[in-house]
């Protein structure tokens, strides 16, 4: 298998390992999501040491960046306002749509550059589900959190009782009481990708909180009092008085989200932080970009991640696996 | 003078009987249709009459200079209308229009490349907020037209259908919350038979089979935000539909699928347009939210062009005001422009697009002081 640069200098045309340009004109215009809190801005943190890192080898290289927010991010790429986006969601189908507008017969390039760690202070904290601390439940599968979130005409629109999720006892006749985020929040965006499926549609059963950060913790306190309640949340949020639940998928195995599991990706709800650029053509060519982005991959760039503990590398076989998706 | 050809050239013999069919059958119900009727029921208006209620454009001062249009790639011929009207008051004004599409235009907006924005629909949230996450404020939204009534493409209004076999009347938004959406959305029970909206004898006990667009597609999100008050939630029973493809690639609208399963099902109701309707189904008269006396409204070009049927749509443009700001120069002529007797003719003239009414007019022209 090719190594994410060398793959990514193919996708660009050009030679393989990040390499000292031999003149860099273009100023590399950023632009991404916004995770200024008062503590800090993690995501422009890590930014701005990767773009240090890189002038080591292209001194010449300048930057200006423009962490706006994710939904501003995509208009920036293709208003041609942005040469670079970082954003901790996929593009949205609307976005796309804008892109290719705007960029016909192309889709933007994705390379994921980093996963939030599972420490408090991570931007993209990882979801998790949670119980109260007394249910007897300890791992879900993903095949059950289906049948349990998703709304399908098909099913009943019952209540699910938790004898679904294989709990006995005098719990099992008990309705299961569903609370996450709202629907159109990241992270009920990334469930439902990762669960439900391409065309979700969730129960009328499910209770959505609003906000983000702040209805984590709302979720957390709903279930903590609420001993039928099964919520998603994100780690950050989790406290002893609520369970993290083992997600089973189809080794059989429980996973938590540890920092082992989410660099792998082996625990499915990680989050990830994708670089987005154009795609070259035969119109468009920007070196300065490609080489940017071939260092974000390469094993200098990916040090530099694992540097700052609130994110984690990428592995090189699913930045490559990305890249082949989209050659 | 409204162009009475566009609607009938662009309804294929199929949807042609059943607004005919269809608007006979409101003749029976609806107590709200007071204008004009076409003699062969179509509801659609006497444009003149209409129209002779916008204001005339008077150009406020000469202005000159560079307007930059980006946005709704289905209105060429229109903004070549207006862009062409307008330069015959103001010759010094030149244009750069750029259509590249409406999901493309905020971007062109808040990246500096456009000055004017057109949305050939209603706007999403995101697209606000992305505006907003750059300027610090959000844009100034001004409606430019109402939906069409029964053109594809152009953001045409919904219609809520039955079997026809089904003798039920009207809806009122509010049960139609009820049926479509999730019940923890609203007050009230939910609506799972037809004996709860009023019909009696072997209808009472039947249940309510649900149909529409799926919940991802533009007409699914206007349906939830003017319907289901824009919770996300839809009804479990809710058989959705998807768009779909032809063997050469055409694109099949869901409406097609939505309106098929209706008309094999007398239990059913469904949200789609007369354009993908057959003999077998039947639109009713909507009832709008928090309407006082309960009115009921059929889905005809009147009630559409009045904002009296409530599944009626719109389009915008925006632009970039900082606020307590008011709206200058070239920009601002040509959206009083627009929003004149004239720039509505030339939204007639086009033939899709329904023209703004009077009343709408005004509350958009304000939004310019």
């Amino acid at each position: 298998m090719l190594a994410p640069p060398m793959l990514l200098g193919v996708v660009f045309g050009q030679s393989a390992e990040p390499e000292r340009q031999k003149s860099v004109h273009v100023v590399l215009r950023i632009w991404g999501a916004n995770t200024k809190t008062a503590s800090g801005n993690p995501l422009a943190d890590v930014v701005t040491s990767l773009e240090e890192a890189y002038k080591q080898h292209n001194p010449e290289a300048r930057f200006e960046n423009h962490f706006h927010g994710n939904d501003s991010a995509m208009g920036g790429l293709y208003a041609g306002v942005a040469d670079v986006v970082f954003m901790t969601r996929k593009p949205s189908y609307i976005e796309l749509d804008g892109y290719q507008q705007m960029i016909q017969g192309q889709t933007p390039l994705q390379i994921p550059v980093m996963r939030g760690s599972p420490l408090v202070s991570s931007p993209i904290p990882p979801i998790v589900l949670v119980v109260k601390a007394t249910n007897p439940l300890t791992t879900v599968t993903l095949t059950n959190l289906r049948a349990v979130f998703g709304s399908d005409c098909r099913d009943s629109a019952a209540l699910r009782p938790w004898s679904v999720l294989n709990v006995s006892g005098s719990l099992a006749r008990q309705p299961i009481h569903l609370v996450g985020f709202d629907l159109n929040s990241e992270e009920a965006m990334i469930f439902a990708d990762t669960v439900l499926g391409n065309s979700p549609r969730w129960t009328c059963n499910y209770h959505p909180e609003q906000g983000s950060s702040a209805a984590a913790r709302r979720i957390v306190d709903d279930v903590k009092h609420d001993p039928n309640a099964l919520g998603i949340t994100t780690l950050d949020r989790v406290t002893s008085e609520v369970k993290v639940l083992g997600l089973v998928g189809k080794s059989g195995r429980a996973i938590y989200p540890t920092a082992e599991n989410l660099a792998s990706g082996t625990y499915p709800l990680f989050r990830t932080v994708l670089a987005i650029t154009r795609r070259p053509s035969k119109k468009y060519q920007d070196g300065t970009t490609a080489n940017f982005l071939s260092f974000l991959a390469s094993p200098q760039g990916q040090e530099v991640v694992a540097s700052d503990d609130r994110f984690l590398p990428v592995p090189h076989a699913a930045t490559a696996d990305a890249v082949k998706a989209q050659r | 003078m409204i162009n009475r050809r566009a609607s009938r050239a662009l309804c294929a013999k199929p949807c042609a009987t059943l607004l005919l069919s269809a608007a006979l059958l409101f003749g029976q119900s609806s107590r709200a249709i007071s204008g004009h009727r076409d003699s062969d029921g179509s509801g659609t208006p006497d444009g003149n009459s209409q129209l002779q209620d916008l204001p005339v454009y008077t150009p406020e001062s000469q202005v000159s200079g560079v307007i930059r249009n980006f946005g709704n790639n289905y209105i060429p011929e229109l903004m070549s209308r207006w862009e062409e009207g307008f330069q015959k008051y103001h010759p010094g004004v030149k244009f750069e229009t750029s259509l590249p599409g409406s999901e493309a235009a905020m971007a062109g907006l808040y990246g500096g490349i456009a000055d004017l924005a057109f949305i050939g629909r209603e706007n999403y949230e995101s697209e606000i907020r992305a505006f907003a996450q750059v300027t610090g404020y959000p844009p100034l939204g001004i409606q430019i037209s109402s939906g069409s009534f029964m053109t594809p493409h152009k953001t045409f209004a919904l219609m809520v259908f039955v079997h026809k076999d089904n003798p039920i009347a009207k809806a009122s938004i509010d049960q139609l919350a009820l049926i479509f959406g999730c019940p923890h959305n609203n007050t009230g029970t939910k609506i799972r038979y037809w004996g709860q909206l009023g019909l009696k004898g072997t209808w009472s006990h039947r249940r309510i089979h649900v149909y529409g667009y799926s919940p991802t597609t533009g007409m699914a999100r206007y349906f939830q935000r003017t319907v289901l008050g824009g919770e996300p939630g839809w009804s479990d029973q809710l058989v959705d539909f998807d768009n779909g493809h032809k063997p050469n690639g055409e694109v099949i609208n869901a409406g097609v699928y939505v309106l098929d399963a209706l008309a094999k099902d007398p239990s059913g109701i469904a949200f789609a347009n007369f354009l993908y309707a057959g003999p077998n189904v039947r639109a009713i008269a909507l009832v709008a939210k928090g309407s006082p006396k309960n009115e009921a409204y059929s889905p005809t070009w009147e009630n559409v062009f009045l904002r009296r049927y409530p599944l009626t749509r719109f389009t915008s443009v925006f632009i970039n005001r900082p606020p307590g700001q008011a709206v200058n120069g070239p920009v601002r002529e040509f959206l009083r422009y627009i929003l004149s007797r004239d720039g509505m003719q030339s939204v007639a003239d086009d033939g899709a697009y329904v023209p703004l009414n009077a009343k709408q007019i005004e509350i958009e022209r304000r939004k310019l002081q």
